[in-house]
């Protein structure tokens, strides 16, 4: 008999980002905040993991982390086998394209001075510099259309978009550089509960068609029960349960989880036979 | 004036200055009309043509008559204007959180912009008639006749109407002929007295207006608003902008606020819509005719004209300066509106009798043949 394991795409062992509190007159360091403080976790290939937690528990730290955008205090992040954390910007570079971001706010996170086909061609200009001008049109237009875009629309500004389209624009800029991970800082959770589902669906037939990886950020834990293949629960920039997602969301074994559970509004409304 | 001194006078305005000027205004009626085209029942560019029929005599009498008429007229229109900020105070009708303006039945009146075009006469008189004073003396004096209408502006309160003072004060004290000594002793002073103005004499909202221009980010919902939505506007616009009338602009959408498109910030709307080709243009305009009132300061006949001149060209610059640097996050936004592009009736008035004092000062250099 044969085993086909998945392969590990990302490892992050020991991670801790700890920030400096400065206070008085001197701006003396005074402690030391403890953002994410020994957290670890695996992302296999294809599969989705998700990381919940309440605002301000250390999830979107980890993320900015792993992409490089906040600098990591000590631990390893490796990308297949190799610590991504020590690179520098150079040297990073190329293994940018394969770690690709997805912002929370589609708003804040698109440049509103330039059109939908700069936004995502500037991604091909830095990565795919050999393409010709003509070729990068053609794969912003296969872009946006993979996001449900119309061709169009390249010619537009971001704020003649609406939330969900602005972050399908988003999607579309990620995927233009052919990653294989995703990690997806609370992608829907500025978007109306009927764009949400939009948006969540999207990422699971981009996942599918791609094979992608997704390291799903939320805190709302009915999308993350969704999408997720294994979930993490993070408290105070740490690890207090991990697992399948069913098993977790479903038997939480941690009081933590249970609180987050039970936070969660539900409908009391009578059953009308 | 008979008919025949009439024609030469006409004769002898400065046609490139008068064509700018016309020029510019035609050009004010397009941009208020491109900023609020999209608006339900839009009349703010017939009212703009309504008030450009009322201010073009006024040109044309200014400009006719010989300018020292403000020897005897400066300081009645300056006690006028100060009557009628104190009139605003009890009677005013606030707009946009500021009681600025009069209700005058017929439209609505300004008197903090005819307070600093009285403010540039009375200069000019002063520091004309009394050279020989100390400079110290002239000075106090000057800061006198300052402090009264920006304080009575200050509590309207137009922080823009009171700031425009302090760079023609500036100027026409230095052309008046006072020592750079002096004039550093007042900037010192001033920059001194700018943390105790902003903690103290500045309300919330211009408190905020000071921050969001160093950081617009920090409160991009709301004092940081206008700033960014404007440099979006200009900053997407590209070389040639995104045309005329064209359709789903910051502008048209509605992100740029539908009350100050036409005023304040007319200079984004054209910017988003003309682009960088069409904004180098209208500033290369500007430019120009700053340089042609310098060019008529310098061939006044007199000291008087001179600074009549100086002072309005400083006046131009100031409001020009300002108001483009607002839209561009290069200066904090005090709501100094366009000379001749902006929408408003008590500002074209007032731009009118500046030109027409200009072209007087042009007419009357030499004696007419």
């Amino acid at each position: 008999m044969s085993i086909t394991a998945t392969p590990t795409l990302l490892e992050v062992r020991n991670l801790k980002v700890h920030f400096p509190i400065h206070a008085g007159l001197l701006r003396r360091q005074t402690g030391v905040f403890k953002a994410v403080d020994g957290v670890s976790f695996q992302v296999d290939a294809g599969k989705t993991v998700g990381l919940v937690g309440e605002s301000g528990s250390g999830k979107t730290t980890i993320g900015r982390t792993l992409v490089k955008l906040i600098p990591a205090t000590s631990g390893e992040a490796l990308w297949k086998g190799r610590d991504i954390l020590p690179l520098d910007e150079r040297t990073f570079r190329p293994l940018r394209r394969r770690i690709q971001y997805i912002f929370q706010d589609p708003f804040g996170s698109l440049n509103p001075r330039m059109t939908v086909g700069a936004i995502i061609g500037e991604a091909l200009e830095i990565h795919f510099p050999e393409l010709s001008s003509t070729e990068k049109e053609g794969r912003v237009t296969t872009l946006l259309q993979r996001v449900g875009l119309r061709q169009d629309m390249m010619r537009r500004y971001p704020h003649e978009f609406s939330g969900g389209q602005r972050q399908r624009i988003g999607i579309a800029r990620a995927l233009a550089v052919e990653p294989e991970l995703l990690i997806c800082d609370e992608p829907v959770s500025a978007l109306d509960v009927s764009v949400q589902a939009q948006i969540v669906n999207l990422l699971q037939d981009l996942q599918e068609e791609l094979g992608l990886a997704l390291l799903f950020i939320a805190h709302d834990l009915a999308v993350v029960e969704h999408i997720s293949d294994s979930v993490l629960v993070l408290h105070h920039g740490k690890i207090v349960e991990s697992g399948p997602a069913h098993e977790v969301l479903e038997n939480p074994r941690d009081s933590y989880t249970r609180d987050l559970l039970a936070a969660v509004p539900k409908l009391d409304l009578p059953l009308i036979s | 004036m008979n008919t025949l001194l009439l024609i030469q006078k006409f004769r002898a305005l400065n046609k490139t200055l008068l064509l700018l000027m016309l020029a510019l205004s035609v050009f004010g009626v397009y941009a208020i009309y491109s900023a609020t085209y999209w608006h339900e029942n839009s009349t703010f560019w017939i009212s703009q043509i309504r008030w450009l029929f009322i201010c073009l005599p006024v040109f044309f009498v200014v400009s006719f008559n010989d300018y020292r008429w403000v020897r005897y007229g400066a300081i009645p229109l300056y006690l006028l204007s100060v009557m009628l900020l104190i009139l605003v105070f009890f009677i005013g009708i606030k707009v946009s959180g500021a009681r600025s303006w009069l209700n005058l039945g017929f439209g609505s009146f300004q008197p903090s912009q005819l307070a600093i075009f009285a403010g540039v006469l009375i200069f000019a008189v002063f520091l004309n008639e009394y050279h020989g004073l100390h400079p110290t003396l002239r000075i106090l004096v000057c800061l006198g006749l300052t402090a009264v209408p920006c304080a009575l502006i200050l509590i309207q309160p137009y922080l823009g109407g009171t700031l425009v003072w302090i760079p023609v004060l500036f100027v026409m004290l230095y052309l008046a002929g006072i020592q750079k000594r002096y004039l550093l002793a007042m900037g010192l002073m001033g920059l001194m007295a700018l943390p105790i103005m902003y903690f103290f004499g500045m309300k919330e909202y211009q408190q905020k207006r000071i921050t969001s221009f160093l950081d617009p980010a920090s409160d991009a919902k709301d004092s940081g608003w206008n700033i960014l939505q404007s440099l979006n506007a200009i900053g997407s616009a590209g070389l040639w902008g995104k045309g005329f009338k064209a359709p789903n602009t910051l502008n048209a959408l509605g992100y740029i606020p539908k009350t100050i498109s036409h005023t304040d910030f007319v200079f984004t709307v054209f910017g988003e819509q003309h682009g960088f080709v069409g904004t180098s243009i209208l500033i290369a305009t500007f430019a120009i005719m700053l340089l042609l009132g310098l060019y008529i300061a310098s061939q006044s006949r007199d000291p008087l004209g001179r600074l009549l001149a100086t002072g309005i060209v400083i006046l131009l610059f100031t409001h020009i300066f300002m108001n483009i640097g607002m839209t561009v996050a290069i200066t904090p936004i005090t709501g100094l509106p366009l000379p001749l592009v902006s929408y408003g009736g008590t500002f074209l008035l007032i731009m009118m009798a500046c030109f027409g004092i200009l072209q007087s000062i042009w007419i009357h250099r030499k004696p007419l043949v």
